[in-house]
């Protein structure tokens, strides 16, 4: 029996689509209550009867398609395509263990993580879309608002209750995002969709600033806790930084001031041209001033009697995300380091797959899900079900999953390290690249997507394959590198240090490339280097772009981005178009 | 913009296709309006005019809640069959995405389940 | 045919008013917004039931001083897609304290009915040629919400 039948077997017992939800251990996230349970419920049902109306003629597509959209079903290029909701990027092992089954039962064997943090499966009939749905409600799952004109999934930060360099745990606050947004009758036909990110680290891992409304929570002068408002942020045709509208929003009046920035979005949103309908256009057309105006005057109006979540009310959510009970103990450091020296892969893992836990003698893992070769963000059902074996054994039963595309294990004592890297070896999952050049996002591209123009996926494999020597990856740092296959940009390309785009240039696929974006704190956007390139040509580009990189960075400290920002595109024109 | 269209000649003959509306699978309508899931079986037209007709042969059962999503596409007719014209429809009439560019032969072990035949025996 | 949020439907008595050209004044009829900022006074002294309809581009501001004298505002859907009217009937209702009927008309769907009632819509005006029943179905559809609104009875919503 091979480790992968074994894994499935294991993971079979446990999880059976058939009993109730089981969260494993005690798993600090939010748990349905019987509440939670009969909304989805009663979601379910209406969703089966549009899908019945439409297959009835009752419903035409027209209609149907954003009803279909809202819960998170798309039309593809060969099949239809369900996009599960990951709420802020939380899943316990027992919720893996699900999609896995999901992946068997319904798909073809796989899933991709998106750079929403969620998941989506590129192949479910229609007709089973509501039976998905309530297995996925058995572990406390679903697919509301993952897609549509409508305020979807919140994300934050993927090390969020972990992370050392975290102000406090922001979870409690998507959660009640999640639960305000959640079928909110007044803006379910906003003129575009709607994002909110929240983020509480010092470090932004969740590109908040390119959100439709990104929260920053600081402490202010006082010390007291609150939310600093951008919005306006967004990617797609029209890539732009969210501007600041608040230095300082109490959190008890946090929903009270969404509703007046969903609200006066939803009645200045342009609604005769789709391509401007985005929040961050209306911002830019009123002007910030005068759009943080009318929010203000709003939330003044409905502060002391609209709707803020009551402080009872929000204990109770907060107590879910408690902090799990961490061993204190004296990890063998002797020992670590001399795993080490012994293995090259596993200090390349250590160094580049891990961040600073709040908990002493613990560290948060990444798993990276750009294996060599790989389909950036797609796993396998056998490897979805290790990695929910792992996280039992190692993680306190929790993972996350991140907006690059990646799965992370929060909770993991230093001791466990070695040991668990050497089982992510056996099922591929090992790349110790995190944050490297070969940590490609990579939207599905024209392989599966109706909208794209170019496909990403074998130009991500291809720079993956070329850039195979952990040496030279580790030497070139911290580069990141998105391929979108349209300008709908869904993989970020704007803002990653090297952008790809995919073109239709009289029917070829051609790639822009695009240099200099940042999605971090040092938020930018990128600028398009020339020209663009054929698929055979789009590899050497890169080497030669990195290669202008290491010869003219200062040391090896000088970051690709640092040097794009001191030594401008000149050097990359001159390189790459052969011109002075 | 329609009417544009409808002025300008067509460049390449064309066929039909749409997605099933219960399990989302590509499909090519035939002459005697039925769909196929093989483009070598499509109906192919010449001009506007037969283009139109084969649209509204489409719409038909389009109405039916059979299909969703007709349009029509452009085609080059080997040995008498339609076969199609740029990446988007070569890798809609194959069924599966290409994944695995040539010169890059190591994929995960996982992937090798994912050929061309059970990708098209999709269960309903 | 009317729906209410109670999941009811009665006969529709009034007229929606498009084209205001050589129009004569009745109860019934269901007037143009910029019609009505027009001849206000005149339709005031004629009519004992005064009943406008906006569109979802309109100003809903502009009309808050009038609203004493209106007996019903009808929002309108010129696609659904458009959700304009959620929000103007939550301004009427919650903002303005408007006290009359709010109808939402034009071409909402099904599946709008309850988000409609729940943003302080109180009829509906089922299109021509829709099927009643699945209107009667879905304006109940949910029975538990994450948010409050005055149209949630406690027992239902969250919180
Ligand atoms: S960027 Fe374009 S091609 Fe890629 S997933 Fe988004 S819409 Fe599809």
């Amino acid at each position: 029996m091979s480790l992968q039948q074994s894994i499935q077997q294991a993971a079979q017992k446990e999880y059976s689509p058939t009993a109730p939800a089981i969260a494993p251990k005690n798993v600090q996230m939010y748990k349905y209550d019987q509440f939670d349970d009969e909304f989805i419920t009663q979601r379910i049902e209406q969703l089966r009867s549009q899908i019945n109306r439409r297959l009835a003629g009752e419903l035409s597509e027209d209609e149907f398609k954003p009803l279909r959209l809202q819960n998170g079903v798309y039309l593809q290029l060969h099949a239809y395509m369900l996009r599960l909701a990951i709420p802020y990027g939380q899943l316990n092992s027992t919720q893996m263990r699900a999609l896995a089954y999901i992946a068997r039962k319904y798909d073809k064997g796989f899933g991709h993580f998106t750079t929403r943090q969620n998941i989506q499966y590129n192949w479910p009939a229609l007709s089973d879309i509501p039976e998905i749905l309530e297995d996925l409600q058995k572990v406390e799952m679903h697919a509301i608002q993952t897609s549509g004109n409508c305020i979807r999934n919140t994300t934050s930060d993927p090390f969020a209750g972990a992370a050392a360099d975290e102000l406090t745990d922001p979870r409690p606050w998507c959660e009640i995002i999640r639960q305000w947004s959640t079928l909110h009758p007044e803006f379910a036909f906003l003129p575009r969709k709607f994002k909110i990110a929240v983020n509480a680290a010092e470090q932004d891992r969740a590109a908040i600033l390119y959100h439709d409304v990104a929260l920053q929570i600081i402490e202010n002068d006082q010390g007291e806790m609150g939310f600093k408002v951008y919005v306006g942020g967004g990617q797609g045709r029209t890539p732009v930084i969210a501007k600041l509208v608040r230095e300082f929003l109490e959190p008890q009046y946090l929903l009270s001031y969404l509703d007046a920035i969903l609200r006066t979005y939803n009645m200045l949103g342009r609604r005769d041209n789709l391509y401007k309908a985005r929040i961050k256009i209306t911002v830019n057309e009123t002007g910030v001033e005068e759009f943080s105006r009318l929010v203000e005057l709003e939330w003044n109006r409905i502060k002391d009697t609209g709707f803020n979540l009551p402080e009872e009310q929000k204990q109770t959510i907060f107590k879910h995300f408690e902090l799990p009970e961490f061993e204190t103990y004296q990890y063998d450091a002797a020992k670590f380091e001399s795993k080490k020296t012994e293995n090259n892969g596993f200090d390349y893992f250590v160094k580049n797959n891990t961040f600073a836990h709040k908990q002493d003698g613990y560290t948060i893992v990444s798993i990276s899900l750009k294996p060599h070769g790989g389909i950036p963000g797609d796993i396998s059902a056998d490897q979805m079900d290790l990695v929910a074996q792992l996280a039992d054994d190692y993680s306190l039963s929790e993972i996350r999953a991140t907006h690059r595309q990646n799965l992370v294990l929060p909770h993991v004592k230093l001791d466990d390290l070695f040991i668990l890297w050497q089982k992510l070896t056996k099922v591929n999952l090992a790349a110790g690249n995190i944050g490297l050049l070969t940590d490609i996002i990579a939207c599905p591209g024209l392989d599966y997507c109706a909208l794209a123009n170019a496909r990403s996926i074998p130009i991500a494999q291809m720079i993956a394959e070329h850039f195979d020597d952990m040496k030279k990856l580790n030497d070139l740092g911290d580069i990141t590198l998105n391929i979108s296959g349209c300008i709908n940009a869904c993989a970020h390309h704007h803002v990653a240090n090297i952008g790809i785009l995919g073109v239709d240039k009289k029917g070829e696929e051609s790639y822009q490339v695009t240099l200099g974006g940042s999605s971090r704190s040092d938020a930018d956007i990128g600028k398009i280097v020339g020209p663009g390139f054929s698929g055979d040509e789009i590899v050497g580009a890169i080497e030669t772009i990195t290669n202008v990189y290491l010869a003219g960075r200062t040391n090896s400290d000088e970051t690709f981005l640092e040097y794009y920002r001191r030594a401008g595109q000149n050097p990359f024109k001159e390189a790459l178009y052969n011109v002075a | 913009m329609a009417l544009a269209k409808q002025i300008k000649p067509l460049k390449n003959p064309v066929s039909v296709t749409a997605n099933l509306l219960l399990k989302g699978s590509t499909v090519y309508l035939k002459a005697d309006g039925t769909w196929s899931d093989d483009i070598a079986n499509s109906a192919i037209a010449h001009g506007r005019e037969q283009e139109t007709a084969l649209l509204a042969l489409a719409n038909i059962t389009e109405k039916t809640q059979y299909v969703v999503g007709a349009y029509s596409f452009d085609v080059k007719i080997i040995d008498g069959k339609a076969t199609p014209l740029g990446m988007r429809e070569i890798i809609r009439a194959k069924g599966i995405p290409t994944i695995t560019p040539d010169g890059l032969t190591s994929k995960p072990e996982w992937q090798n389940q994912f050929t061309k035949s059970n990708a098209s025996s999709q269960k309903i | 045919m009317l729906l209410n949020k109670q999941g009811e439907t009665a006969e529709n008595e009034n007229i929606i008013i498009r084209d205001v050209e050589g129009l004569t004044l009745h109860d019934d009829q269901i007037l143009p917004y910029a019609y009505w900022l027009a001849q206000k006074a005149e339709i005031k002294q004629k009519l004992n039931r005064v009943a406008i309809w906006l569109d979802s581009h309109d100003d809903i501001e502009a009309l808050s001083d009038d609203l004493s004298s209106i007996d019903l505002i009808a929002l309108n859907f010129p696609k659904f897609g458009d959700g304009r009217a959620f929000t103007m009937a939550h301004l009427l209702q919650d903002k303005f304290n408007y006290k009359g009927e709010i109808r939402a008309i034009g071409h909402p769907i099904a599946d709008q009915a309850q988000f409609l009632f729940r943003c302080g819509v109180d009829s509906i005006d089922i299109p021509d040629a829709q099927d009643p029943t699945i209107w009667v179905k879905e304006a109940t559809r949910m029975s538990r919400f994450y948010q409050r609104s005055a149209e949630n009875i406690a027992a239902n919503s969250k919180y």
